[in-house]
C-alpha cells in the first residue's frame, strides 16, 4: 500500500545493504517507540474486543460475542453511515476550500502574516469559545446565519435542533476551523519553484491553467497527505460533535468516534468500545488503502 | 438533571455560583467580608488558601465557630498520607483547600493529598485508575454511578465505623435518598453530601404581568399545564414559554412526570418498561400535545440542543419551570427577574419529586481506612455541610445556616426541607447500571415524536422494544 | 480522484501588452485582498469573542440573547482568574515544561525516520510504512486505558513522564507529513551530494533540511499546538493539582451547573499568546522556502 517502491535500481548488494542498514538505523526511533509504548497496548485491544470489561472486574473472555452483537446494532451502522457523510463532507469542502485559502494566503501581499494568523485562529482557540459562538450563529431565532438568509426572504431551518440540517452544520464548523490542513497547504507551496510558473507563463498559461498544471502536480504529495490525514481525522472525530449536538437530535448526528466514545467512557463497555474501534480501524484502512491505489494515478512524487 | 450533557466541556450557564467582580460589594453574600484582592494581581498562598467568593478570614472564623464531631475509630499512631479524590470547580476548590488544611490541624497525623477533577472528567480519571488498581482512600460519586461502584465491590460498608461514631446522627440524613448507595443487602456504601428536591420554579413578574395568581401547594399537574398554554406568547427570540423543559427520557422523568399519574418509565426494580402502559402514555401524551399543538414548552430547535446557556427559566424566558434546588444559589444572585419556588403540583396519585445528589465514599482497597473514616466523618457532618456552604446539603439541619449565608430567601428553604421531609423519593430514579444506556437509546426516539416524525405510540413502542435488552444489565445483586 | 476528474479545457491566451498586465496584476490584487478581508471577518469571530467576553461582568455571562459587547469593561478579570483561586503561574511552568520536552523530543525522533521512509531502500520499509499508518488509525480512546495500565505499572501515575516520553519514539503524523515533504525534494540533489561522498545524515542535515523548513515549522507549530492544549490524557495521568498544566486548570472553571465564562476566557487568551507568537515567527519560514526552492529547482 505503500509508495516507496522496494529496490527498483540495479545497485552493487553491498551498496543496497548498507542503505537497508541505514534505514533500519534511521527508523529506529520509532520502532523502539512502538515496541514499547504503542504496541502492546494496541494489542490489548485486540484481546480485549473479545472480552466483556467494565474496568472494575478482570475482562471476562466471550469469544466473538461483542462483534455479533456489533453486526446486528442499528446504531452501529447508523453511525457508520452517518460517519462516512461527515468524513465525505468535511474532507471534500475542507481540502478544496483551504487550497484556494493557503493560495490565497501566499500572494506577496501586506499583512501577510497577520492574515495568515488570523485564518489559523479557529483551529487553536478555546474549544468552548468555538462552541458558544456557533450556537449562537446557528440559533434558529437569533442567529446570524438565520438572520442573513431572512433578509434574502428564507427561511432558515432549526440548523442543530434539526435531523437534517445538524450534520451541515457540522461539516461547515470543521471546515472553518482546518487551520492545520491550510498550514500544510502553505507549506507544500512554498516547494514549488517559480521557474515552473515563469515557464507556464511564457507558454502562454492563465491562471486557471497553471493551477492545474503547475500546482496541483506539483502539490500533489501534499494534497494527497491532506486527503489522507483529512479522512483518517474525520473518520475518528467527535469532539467536536460531543459538545455541539451529543450525537443529536434523533442520532442524526451519532457518528462513529462518538458512539466509541460513549461505550468507552460513558458505559465503560471496554470490550464492545474495543470491538467497534476495530471495526473503525478496518473502515480507515480500506478507505486508506483505495487512497493509496488511487495515488498512483495521479500522485507526483520526485522519488520512485 | 441530565449528565451526558456536561461531559467535556459544560455548557451550563448560569449566573456564576457564587461571585462579585471585585470592587463591587452589592452582590456579595453578607457572611462574607471582603477578600484580600488588593489592587492589581491577586496573591496565592498555599498556607492562607483564598479567593474573593471564600476570604481566608472568613474561613478561619468559621472553622473556629463551629464544632467539630468526633469518633471512637483511632486516630493513627503515625504519619499516614489520606488520598481522597473530589470533584470542584475553581470556588469550589479553594473551599476544599481550606477545608483540608484545618482538618490537618485537627490531626496533625493525617496529611491529606486532595485530587481534584472536574465534575466532566471524574469517572473517565477514576475509571482508568480502578483498572490500573491505583484508586484513592476517599472517593466522590454521584448518585447514579454509585450502584455500579458497590456492585463491584469498589467501596467499603459504611455500618461499622457509623456504629463507632455515637454523635454521627443518621437521623439527620433524608432516608428517602439513601436508597442509592445501599447495596441488595441493605449495607450502606457511601453518604450523602448533598440532596436536592425538585420544586416548581415560576417567574413573577410573567405571571403578575399576565395577571395570573402565582402557582401554590394546591395546584394539580393540570391547572400548571393550563396555566402554561396561558402564559405562553411571542414568537421567535421574543418568545415566552409556558413550562420547560420539556419531559425528555432523563433518569428522574417518572418521579416528575410519570408518577403523579401513577405511571412509570421503568418498574421498580428497574428490570422491565412500563411507559407503555396507560398511565404513563397518558402523561407522555398531554406532554407531546403541549409541545406540538400548544407550543407551550421549547422545542428542540428552540432549544438548540446543548446551549443550555440560554436555559428558558433562567434567562426569564418561561414562566414555570421544574428544577432542582441546586439552582437558587443562582436565582439569589440573578436580578433581572424576580421569582418564586413552591412545591412540585400533584396528580391523581400523588405528590412526587426525585431527591438526588452526590456522596463520599471509602474505598475497598484502602489501606488507610480508619484515617478515611475521620475525615469522611468531619466532612459529612452537618458542621463539615456547613462549612462547605453547600446550597442543598444532605444534613437536614444544615439548610438553614447555608441559606442564610448564601443569601436564598428563607420561605424557599422551608419549601424545600417540606419536599425532603414529606414527599421525596428516589423511587422511579433511575439508578441502576443501565441507567445512561436506556436515557441514550430512549432519547433519539422521543426526539423524533417531539419533532412530529412518529406518533406518541410507535414512540413509546419504540423505546420499550430498544430499551427492554439493556434492562439484562441491572441484574446485579 | 476528485481533482483529476476536472480536468478544464485550457484558456488560449494572447500576449498582453505590458498596461494590461499591469491592470490586470491590479484587479487581481485587489481581488485577492477583498477575499482575504471577508474571510478575516469570519475566522477572526471566535478570537473576538473570546475578548469580549473575558471582559463582560459575572452577570452578563447570563445574557439572552447574549451581547457581542459588554457594558463595561472588566479587565480584573485577567487577575482574578489567572491567581484569584488557582495558581495558574505553576500550571504555566508545568505546561511550557511538558510541551518544550515534547517538541524536542517529536523532533529529534521524526527526522530521521520520515527521512529513511522517504528516500531510503530497504525490503521492510513497505510493510513498516503501513504499519506506521496502521497506528494513527486506531482510536485513541481504546489504547488509553491499557496504556494507563502500563504507566501504572512502572510507576509513572501523578508524573509527567507518560505524557513527555513517548513523545521522543516518534509520532506517525508527523513522520509521514515530512516523508511526504521530502519526496518533493529534487532527486538530482541528493544524487550530486551522494557524488560528494557526502554522508546520508549529511546530505540530511545539508541538502533535506534546509530545503524542508516549512514542512519542520509546520510539525513543531502542530506538536506545540497539541502539546499545550493536550487534555484526555493529562486528566488521567496528572491527579495532584500542583502537577496540572494550564489545559485542567481552564476546565476547573467549569463546575457542575455554572461556568465562569469570562474568567475562563481571560485566562485563555493569555494562553494562546505563545500559540500565536509561535505561529508567527513559524508562518515567516513559508516565506524564505521560496528562494531557496527557488534556487534548487533551476
Amino acid at each position: 500500500m505503500t509508495a516507496v517502491s522496494v529496490g527498483r535500481r540495479r545497485r552493487p548488494v553491498s551498496a543496497s545493504r548498507r542503505e537497508a542498514r541505514r534505514f533500519h538505523l534511521f527508523v529506529s526511533p520509532w520502532v523502539i517507540g512502538f515496541v514499547f509504548f504503542s504496541g502492546g497496548p494496541i494489542l490489548a485491544s485486540v484481546v480485549l474486543s473479545f472480552t466483556k470489561w467494565n474496568l472494575l472486574r478482570p475482562p471476562e473472555w466471550i469469544g466473538f460475542e461483542n462483534y455479533r452483537k456489533m453486526l446486528a446494532d442499528a446504531e452501529f451502522w447508523d453511525a457508520v453511515g452517518n460517519t462516512f457523510y461527515y468524513g465525505l463532507g468535511s474532507v471534500a469542502l475542507g481540502v478544496t476550500f483551504t487550497l484556494f485559502l493557503a493560495m490565497l494566503l501566499n500572494q506577496p501581499l501586506r499583512f501577510q502574516g497577520l492574515f495568515r494568523t488570523v485564518m489559523y485562529m479557529p483551529s487553536v482557540v478555546s474549544g468552548v469559545a468555538t462552541a458558544l459562538l456557533w450556537l449562537n450563529i446557528l440559533h434558529p431565532d437569533y442567529g446570524l446565519i438565520n438572520k442573513l438568509l431572512a433578509m434574502a426572504g428564507i427561511t432558515g431551518p432549526g440548523w442543530l435542533g434539526s435531523p437534517e440540517w445538524a450534520m451541515p452544520a457540522l461539516i461547515l464548523m470543521s471546515v472553518w476551523g482546518a487551520g492545520n490542513t491550510i498550514i500544510i497547504y502553505l507549506a507544500g507551496l512554498q516547494g514549488i519553484p517559480k521557474s515552473l510558473y515563469e515557464a507556464a507563463e511564457i507558454d502562454g498559461a492563465g491562471w486557471w491553467r497553471r493551477f492545474w498544471s503547475v500546482t496541483v502536480p506539483m502539490m500533489s504529495p501534499v494534497i494527497f497527505f491532506n486527503v489522507v490525514t483529512g479522512f483518517i481525522a474525520s473518520i475518528q472525530a467527535y469532539t467536536l460533535i460531543l459538545i455541539m449536538t451529543e450525537g443529536g437530535p434523533a442520532n442524526s448526528t451519532m457518528v462513529l468516534g462518538l458512539y466509541i466514545y460513549r461505550h468507552a467512557f460513558v458505559y465503560f463497555d471496554m470490550g464492545y468500545a474495543a470491538a467497534l474501534s476495530w471495526a473503525m480501524f478496518v473502515i480507515v484502512i480500506a478507505v486508506t488503502f483505495i487512497q493509496f491505489r488511487l495515488a498512483r494515478r495521479w500522485v507526483h512524487y520526485e522519488f520512485k | 438533571m441530565e449528565m451526558n450533557r456536561r461531559r467535556l466541556l459544560a455548557l451550563a450557564v448560569a449566573l456564576p455560583a457564587l461571585t462579585a467582580c471585585a470592587g463591587d460589594t452589592r452582590q456579595r453574600p453578607q457572611a462574607q467580608p471582603s477578600g484580600p484582592v488588593k489592587s492589581g494581581v491577586p496573591e496565592l498562598d498555599p498556607n492562607r488558601p483564598g479567593n474573593e467568593t471564600w476570604p481566608y478570614a472568613e474561613a478561619e472564623a468559621l472553622d473556629k465557630s463551629l464544632t467539630w464531631p468526633t469518633t471512637q475509630v483511632p486516630e493513627p499512631s503515625s504519619k499516614v498520607v489520606l488520598t481522597v479524590a473530589i470533584t470542584a470547580d475553581v470556588i469550589a476548590e479553594v473551599r476544599n483547600a481550606q477545608f483540608d488544611l484545618f482538618f490537618k490541624r485537627r490531626h496533625p497525623n493525617i496529611e491529606i493529598k486532595r485530587e481534584t477533577s472536574t465534575f466532566d472528567g471524574y469517572l473517565t480519571k477514576y475509571m482508568a485508575q480502578a483498572a490500573g488498581g491505583k484508586l484513592p482512600d476517599v472517593m466522590y460519586t454521584h448518585y447514579s454511578w454509585a450502584q455500579n461502584f458497590i456492585a463491584n465491590d469498589v467501596f467499603e460498608p459504611l455500618e461499622p465505623y457509623i456504629a463507632r461514631t455515637p454523635g454521627f446522627g443518621m437521623d439527620d440524613l433524608p432516608e428517602n435518598a439513601l436508597g442509592y448507595f445501599k447495596d441488595g443487602g441493605g449495607k450502606l456504601h457511601a453518604l450523602p453530601t448533598d440532596m436536592a428536591p425538585k420544586l416548581l420554579f415560576f417567574n413573577k413578574d410573567i405571571f403578575d404581568a399576565a395577571g395570573v395568581d402565582h402557582p401554590d401547594e394546591s395546584w394539580t399537574v393540570e391547572k400548571m399545564v393550563e396555566t402554561a398554554k396561558k402564559l405562553t406568547k411571542g414568537e421567535g427570540a421574543q418568545k415566552i414559554f409556558g413550562f420547560t423543559p420539556m419531559p425528555l427520557p432523563a433518569p428522574d422523568l417518572a418521579t416528575i412526570f410519570l408518577l403523579p399519574y401513577g405511571g412509570r418509565f421503568l418498574s421498580q426494580d428497574e428490570m422491565s418498561v412500563a411507559i407503555t402502559q396507560e398511565p404513563a402514555r397518558k402523561a407522555m401524551g398531554m406532554w407531546l400535545d403541549v409541545l406540538l399543538k400548544d407550543k407551550a414548552v421549547p422545542s428542540l430547535a428552540e432549544l438548540n440542543q446543548v446551549l443550555e446557556k440560554v436555559e428558558p427559566f433562567k434567562t426569564g424566558k418561561a414562566a414555570m419551570s421544574i428544577q432542582g434546588a441546586w439552582i437558587l444559589t443562582e436565582l439569589a444572585k440573578q436580578k433581572s427577574f424576580t421569582w418564586g419556588a413552591v412545591a412540585v403540583p400533584k396528580g391523581p396519585a400523588g405528590r412526587f419529586t426525585p431527591a438526588v445528589g452526590s456522596a463520599l465514599a471509602m474505598t475497598a482497597t484502602s489501606q488507610q481506612k480508619d484515617a478515611a473514616w475521620i475525615y469522611l466523618n468531619e466532612y459529612l457532618s452537618s458542621t463539615g455541610q456547613q462549612f462547605r456552604r453547600i446550597s442543598a446539603p444532605a444534613r437536614q439541619s444544615a439548610w438553614l445556616p447555608n441559606a442564610e449565608a448564601l443569601g436564598i430567601p428563607k420561605d424557599v428553604i422551608e419549601v424545600a426541607q417540606q419536599a425532603m421531609k414529606d414527599y421525596a423519593t428516589s423511587d422511579g430514579v433511575m439508578h441502576l447500571p443501565a441507567n445512561k444506556k436506556v436515557v441514550d437509546t430512549a432519547k433519539p426516539i422521543w426526539e423524533q415524536a417531539m419533532i412530529g416524525k412518529i406518533g406518541l405510540n410507535e414512540a413509546l413502542d419504540q423505546i420499550a422494544a430498544k430499551v427492554t435488552p439493556l434492562l439484562a444489565e441491572n441484574k446485579i445483586a | 480522484m476528485l481533482l483529476e476528474t476536472a480536468r478544464p479545457a485550457a484558456t488560449p491566451s494572447r500576449a498582453l501588452t505590458a498596461a494590461q498586465a499591469e491592470r490586470v496584476r491590479r484587479i487581481r490584487r485587489t481581488g485577492a485582498y477583498l477575499l482575504l478581508v471577508i474571510a478575516t471577518a469570519v475566522f477572526v469571530l471566535p478570537f473576538l469573542w473570546m475578548i469580549t467576553t473575558s471582559l463582560k461582568s459575572d452577570a452578563e455571562n447570563l445574557a439572552f440573547p447574549p451581547e457581542f459587547l459588554p457594558s463595561s469593561f472588566h479587565v480584573e478579570n485577567y487577575a482574578r482568574g489567572w491567581s484569584g483561586s488557582l495558581p495558574f503561574n505553576t500550571f504555566l511552568i508545568n505546561s511550557v515544561l511538558i510541551t518544550a520536552l515534547s517538541m524536542l523530543g517529536n523532533l529529534v525522533s521524526c527526522v530521521l525516520p520520515a527521512y529513511a521512509f522517504a528516500r531510503l531502500r530497504a525490503r521492510a520499509a513497505g510493510v513498516m510504512f503501513a504499519l506506521m499508518l496502521a497506528t494513527m488509525m486506531i482510536p485513541r480512546e481504546i489504547t488509553l486505558v491499557p496504556k494507563y495500565i502500563m504507566f501504572a505499572n512502572l510507576g509513572w501515575v501523578d508524573t509527567y513522564l507518560p505524557l513527555v516520553v513517548p513523545e521522543f519514539f516518534g509520532v506517525a503524523l508527523y513522520i509521514f507529513l515530512l516523508r511526504q515533504f521530502f519526496t518533493t525534494i529534487p532527486q538530482e540533489l541528493i544524487d550530486a551530494a551522494r557524488i560528494d561522498g557526502a554522508s546520508e545524515l549529511r546530505i540530511l542535515w545539508r541538502v533535506m533540511l534546509p530545503l524542508s523548513k516549512p514542512a519542520i515549522a509546520s510539525i513543531m507549530l502542530f506538536s506545540f499546538v497539541g502539546n499545550w492544549n493536550q487534555y484526555l490524557e493529562s486528566v488521567i495521568y496528572l491527579r495532584t493539582t500542583d502537577k496540572f498544566t494550564i489545559p485542567l486548570g481552564l476546565a476547573m472553571f467549569s463546575g457542575q451547573y455554572a461556568t465562569q465564562y469570562n474568567q475562563m476566557m481571560a485566562v485563555a487568551l493569555i494562553t494562546l499568546m505563545p500559540i500565536l507568537i509561535l505561529f508567527f515567527i513559524a508562518q515567516k519560514t513559508f516565506i524564505k522556502g521560496v528562494t531557496l526552492t527557488g534556487i534548487a529547482g533551476r
